[in-house]
């Protein structure tokens, strides 16, 4: 049998990667100010929040606009059970988690069976009705005063860690990151993660090889909703605080456009689009405080109209166009 | 006429009724095919045929009637449903995943047929799954294509693949909706060959504009003409068929 055409397994240089990104981002508070890891984290969080949309969008191909709902539901799900229950971190970070989840299984139930753009629509009016009610429920979410609260220890075995300081919030937030990002990757290269590539290739014909299509959609957009209530869960201990404002479907727009700068489909393109469009968006607006959204949007229509794959999916493009040269070069030598 | 239809049949259809608001696309089709046959489904254009593999493929609902595959009745299953029972079917317009590798592809139909897709496990490690996908290119003929991504493949190629993708399910029934159209003479000739020589392991259903080659493959032939079948028989009987040849191979010619 011709085994030499089976694909090759490059996950240890995957690993190798992923490790020496999560080495550097651990150093990085020895490098760089308080600013610095304030802002990288930020950055990290709001990149979650994009590889929700990378996933759902990038990898299954649902363009949703809905993800900033999940993200509410993660951030009023740690926020509710630590005012009301007194929660402690784990408890609130699973309510966070699974209430985005449940959130993103209800609303895809109802998103997913309507296809091609009538899905944008039903995800962006979805995401404005859920907002609405978020602003109107003033007694519980706060409305547009939000909620602040205090946030819970970090409890592992015999340690208690306050994560009111910046630094320990700083490791707790990078090591929740890397971990999703691991499992996420994880399932992505399965073989359920290559349905979801089938269901964005061709949904017809997904399902002609024996998927029900509606149900791994449905799966997919529940996964890219814990991934997006995790984001809203670090989020909310970053800032301690909620707004119904978090639900707006404004902010999946940000992620749509920090997914496609970056290179939608690559899962590290979603979060290095949103790390470079965040660091443009503040290095500009201190010189410019006024006109910086014009030149961020020059820069944003020019990155994506001539590079369609992203900057991250255009230079991996070239790297592998690159390297199948030198093989096939290689070969015609050897 | 009025059989009862579960009778441990292979492939059988009865009565199969489509229409589109008041349009009758298929027209009481009733059509039996043994186990091992090649069946070729020919008309003209209109007749009705790729609609009638649509039905009963699971791609577009039924409106009156019944399709059964051995005992089974398949008339109201989902075509991810009817694809686990063993009816793979290939497409008249190109229909792969074309931003996928050819083996991508092919292994696609592999683990389609496999159960649930788990999502604990590396797609990439899962060796018998793309070891079956190569032997699939392997019998196409096309091997050394396996790395090549879809949007970079010929027609010709492509029509292959399509069929790999069918093929790689090891469907009991395999339905193939023109897989000679686009194609030059040396590929359509190729072609020929390459499904005699699958039909001599599965039940081939085939609609197929090209005489020669329905003349070339098919012990029998049934005719669709206006949503019916007209005739059936084998090529020289069609040939000689006085009905046939009005609404059919004189136009052809």
């Amino acid at each position: 049998m011709a085994l030499s055409v089976l694909p090759r397994a490059d996950s240890r240089r995957t690993v190798y990667t992923l490790l020496g990104v999560l080495v550097i981002l651990l150093v990085l508070p020895f490098m760089v100010d308080d600013f610095g890891v304030a802002f990288t984290m930020d950055i990290l969080i709001w990149g979650l929040l994009a590889m929700s949309f990378d996933f759902i969008y990038g990898f299954t191909g649902l363009l949703s606009l809905g993800q900033s709902v999940f993200f509410g539901l993660g951030v009023y799900g740690l926020t509710l059970v630590v005012i009301h229950w007194g929660a402690g971190i784990w408890l609130a970070m699973l309510t966070g988690v699974v209430l985005s989840g449940a959130g993103a299984a209800l609303f895809g139930y109802f998103a997913v069976k309507v296809r091609g753009h009538g899905f944008i629509i039903v995800t962006v009016v979805g995401a404005t009705i859920i907002t609405l009610i978020a602003f109107a429920w003033k007694p519980v979410t706060g409305g547009d005063d939000g909620l602040v609260f205090t946030r819970p220890l970090l409890t592992l075995g015999p340690w208690a860690i306050d994560l009111t300081e910046q630094l320990p919030r700083y490791y707790y937030t990078i090591v929740s990151i890397a971990a999703c990002y691991y499992v996420t990757l994880r399932i992505l290269r399965s073989p359920l993660g290559r349905v979801f590539e089938l269901i964005r290739e061709n949904e017809d014909r997904a399902r002609c090889v024996g998927y029900d299509t509606g149900r791994y959609k449905l799966i997919s957009f529940t996964i890219a909703g814990l991934i997006a209530g995790l984001s809203g869960v670090l989020y909310a201990m970053s800032v301690s605080y909620a707004s119904a404002e978090f639900f707006n479907w404004l902010i999946s727009a940000e992620a749509v456009v920090w997914t496609l700068f970056g290179g939608a489909g690559t899962l590290y393109g979603a979060v290095a689009g949103a790390g470079i469009l965040i660091y443009l968006r503040e290095t500009l607006s201190s010189t410019w405080s006024v006109s910086y959204p014009i030149i961020l949007g020059i820069i944003i229509i020019t990155v994506v109209t001539f590079t369609p794959a992203g900057l991250v999916g255009t230079a991996k493009r070239l790297i592998s166009n690159l390297r199948k040269g030198g093989v096939e070069e290689n070969e015609r030598h050897g | 006429m009025a059989e009862p239809g579960r009778n441990g049949q292979f492939f059988h259809a009865q009565g199969l009724v489509k229409k589109f608001g008041g349009f009758t696309a298929v027209d009481g089709v009733n059509l039996n095919v043994e186990e091992g046959e090649l069946r070729a489904i020919i008309g003209p254009n209109g007749a009705g045929k790729t609609t009638f593999f649509n039905l009963i493929s699971g791609f577009l609902p039924t409106t009156a009637g019944a399709f059964f595959f051995k005992g089974n009745l398949v008339t109201g299953m989902t075509s991810d449903q009817i694809v686990r029972l063993g009816v793979g079917r290939t497409f008249q317009i190109t229909n792969l995943f074309p931003q996928l590798s050819v083996l991508e592809n092919v292994q696609a139909g592999v683990q389609g047929k496999s159960g649930r897709p788990n999502p604990f496990r590396s797609l990439l490690k899962m060796r018998d799954s793309w070891e079956r996908a190569a032997a699939v290119l392997e019998l196409l003929g096309i091997p050394e294509r396996a790395d090549v991504r879809i949007t970079e493949l010929s027609h010709g190629e492509q029509k292959l693949v399509d069929i790999g993708i069918a093929l790689a399910s090891d469907p009991e029934v395999l339905l193939l909706d023109e897989p000679t159209a686009g194609l030059s003479a040396s590929e359509t000739h190729a072609m020929t060959d390459k499904i005699a020589q699958l039909a001599e392991e599965r039940t081939i259903l085939i609609v197929e504009h090209d005489m020669k080659v329905v003349m070339t493959l098919a012990k029998t032939i049934s005719v669709l003409h206006q949503g019916k079948i007209i005739a059936e028989g084998a090529p020289d009987e069609i040939r000689a068929n006085p009905e046939v040849r009005r609404v059919y191979l004189t136009r052809e010619a």
